[in-house]
């Protein structure tokens, strides 16, 4: 048990003095294997293996693909189509945005990526339409966060490869939660900007706009069918379905909007191969999934939570108000990685399926995108809406709550969730 | 974060090599898989050698993004208790847990030193691609290497440049996938 001390009290002391998670990780696992009298080479050799799967290479493609749709001007499609679907109500401009967000989820795999694609867009737009900043970041930054739980999605790729689920199952079991907090958002959205009386202008809904704005935007429609098509299809892994839109995106990009060229093609693989480095982060985890096996950490998990595990809803209550105060300061990368295996074998005890809980940990994470000190979607939106982050993490709060409804939906109808997995892909084991 | 008024070292055209190195990587990535895909459904051949090579370019195109990540301060880490120091000892934890880091990236190399001793006793070749696979493994040094030397580079730049702020950490906006 002192063991455990000591490889706990390092792993806390050196993450809270801010060394990089992946340095943090690897220390604490090599202090385990030298307790362990296990070579350190391990730890060497699963610097190499643990980036070997080959499902976690549609990371990188998904991050690709979203730049390129982004720069090749389909965010600013779906952006006509959102608008001429919802026309002149109150906070229009708003509903426009949380729509736009959800489509271009269903293109990308991000979510600080899909505020940014649809924010640096609508936010100017709403601030000029005399929304306020703070509610114009604060939508943008909220629905972007859609892009982490309408499938693909980036953590969920992460949570499966350490949950040892499959991914297809995953993706497609964020798509009836995707809705259902994308409804929310869309009443929070409007009872906001109803109560301030925001927008409410421009041209009412017609079915004509709509239709031609449908008809010139079909390609960036078609990409979501194209990705999900093909592996709702089984024609297509997860990897090759990013492969495909990388190919897709390209090709759009250059020759039916024309609207990429070399030097946005070069960003986009930059911007990837900088996000592909965060991923140096899950070197020392393979080693770090073995270490907490060997010290039974799971088990002492669900001793520890004792009572707690009898009672899904206690647990999971206690487990997401957990998740959401790390996520506010950690990045959801590294709280998905760190957290998964030791939190998903105390879920299952208490009768929860990893795929469920896999929708209820990107949920928190989501969150955690929202909320100070440590939010992406945060920044982005306060950036694009050239507002303060204090400002807008308040201007938030209420779209959280919708994040949070969103979560209380996933505990309480689980079969809702998996039902569409289920019926696509048959009953899991 | 302003353009640095000095010149990165190991640079080509103005940018540090790792970058060009791991765009090219990730265009790998992107160019075996759809390969595949065609090659599978298109002309119905499959071919192998595909998965194993834009794997590989993956494996590399972390460690050269992980190098990037040093110097555009992009690198995960907890800095929420950190930052409500005041800046000089902030400033100072910073460093003492640069150093901690830099010990680490040593570790990796030493050891992955050894693991390529160990790999190098014996040949594993690649069937599909006809490399020894410890060739690629390679990475293991040179990336963490790499980001050893551009750690240091990010010091001998602030200590050169105007001194403010810190050398590593941008205080800014987080990185999330």
């Amino acid at each position: 048990m002192s063991d455990v001390i000591i490889i706990c009290s390092v792993f806390i002391g050196l993450m809270v003095i801010g060394v990089p998670i992946y340095a943090v990780v690897g220390f604490s696992v090599a202090i385990a294997l030298h307790l362990a009298d296990i070579p350190q080479t391990m730890l060497a050799q699963t610097a190499f293996t643990a980036l070997q799967p080959f499902p976690l290479l549609s990371i990188p493609l998904f991050v690709l693909a979203g730049r390129l749709m982004e720069k090749g001007g389909m965010a600013n499609h779906l952006i006509k189509i959102a608008t001429s679907l919802v026309g002149a109500y109150k906070g229009s401009l708003g509903l426009v945005t949380v729509i736009a967000c959800a489509f271009f989820a269903a293109l990308n795999g991000s979510g600080p990526a899909t505020t940014a694609a649809v924010g640096s867009v609508t936010i100017p737009t709403m601030i000029k339409d005399g929304y306020s900043r703070r509610f114009a970041g604060a939508v943008a930054a909220s629905a972007g966060a859609l892009g982490s739980l309408i499938p693909p999605s980036n953590l969920m790729v992460i949570y499966a490869l350490v949950a040892e689920v499959s991914i297809p199952r995953m993706f497609f079991a964020g798509i009836i939660p995707g809705i259902v907090v994308t409804a929310l958002l869309l009443v929070t959205t409007w009872f906001i900007a109803a109560r301030n009386g925001f927008g409410g202008r421009g041209a009412a809904f017609a079915i004509g706009p709509l239709l031609k704005a449908m008809w010139d935007g079909k390609w960036a429609m078609g990409a979501p069918l194209v990705i999900l098509g093909g592996i709702y299809a089984g024609v297509f892994t997860p990897t090759e379905a990013a492969g495909v839109a990388v190919a897709y995106a390209l090709f759009v990009g250059l020759f039916v909007y024309k609207e990429l060229n070399m030097e946005s093609i070069v960003e986009a693989l930059r911007f990837t191969a900088l996000i592909a480095g965060l991923l140096v982060l899950i070197t020392p985890t393979t080693a770090f999934g073995q270490v907490l096996a060997l010290y039974n950490l799971p088990e002492k998990t669900i001793e520890f939570m004792g009572p707690i595990v009898q009672n899904k809803w206690l647990f999971l209550l206690v487990v997401g108000t957990f998740l959401i105060l790390i996520g506010t300061f950690m990045e959801s990368l590294a709280q998905i990685v760190l957290f998964t295996p030791v939190l998903l074998p105390a879920a299952v005890a208490a009768g929860i399926d990893p795929i469920t809980f896999g929708i209820f940990t990107v949920l928190t994470c989501e969150i955690g995108f929202l909320t100070p000190p440590v939010g992406g979607n945060l920044f982005i939106g306060a950036r694009l809406a050239k507002a303060s982050i204090e400002q807008i993490s308040i201007a938030v709060i209420p779209f959280c709550l919708a994040y949070i409804a969103g979560m209380v939906f996933v505990v309480a109808f689980p079969e809702i969730v998996v039902w569409l997995p289920n019926l696509i892909f048959g009953p899991s084991k | 974060m302003g353009p640095s008024p000095l010149r990165q070292s190991l640079s080509i055209l103005g940018r540090p090599f790792e970058e060009w190195a791991a765009c090219v990587l990730v265009a790998v990535i992107a160019l075996c898989v759809c390969l595949q895909v065609f090659s599978r459904y298109v002309l119905n051949i499959g071919l192998v050698w595909t998965e194993d090579a834009a794997m590989f370019a993956m494996t590399w195109a972390v460690y050269f993004g992980a190098a990037m990540a040093v110097h555009e301060k992009f690198h995960v880490r907890m800095m929420a208790t950190v930052m409500v120091l005041p800046y000089r000892a902030a400033w100072f934890v910073t460093f003492l847990s640069d150093l901690i880091w830099a010990a680490f990236l040593v570790f990796m190399m030493f050891y992955g030193w050894e693991y390529l001793e160990l790999l190098w006793r014996q040949q594993t070749v690649i069937a599909s691609m006809n490399i020894d696979a410890k060739w690629i493994q390679t990475i293991i040094v040179i990336g963490n290497g790499l980001m050893l030397y551009r750690l240091f580079e990010a010091y001998w730049f602030f200590w050169r440049g105007d001194r403010k702020g810190f050398p590593t950490v941008d205080n800014e906006e987080a990185p999330d996938l």
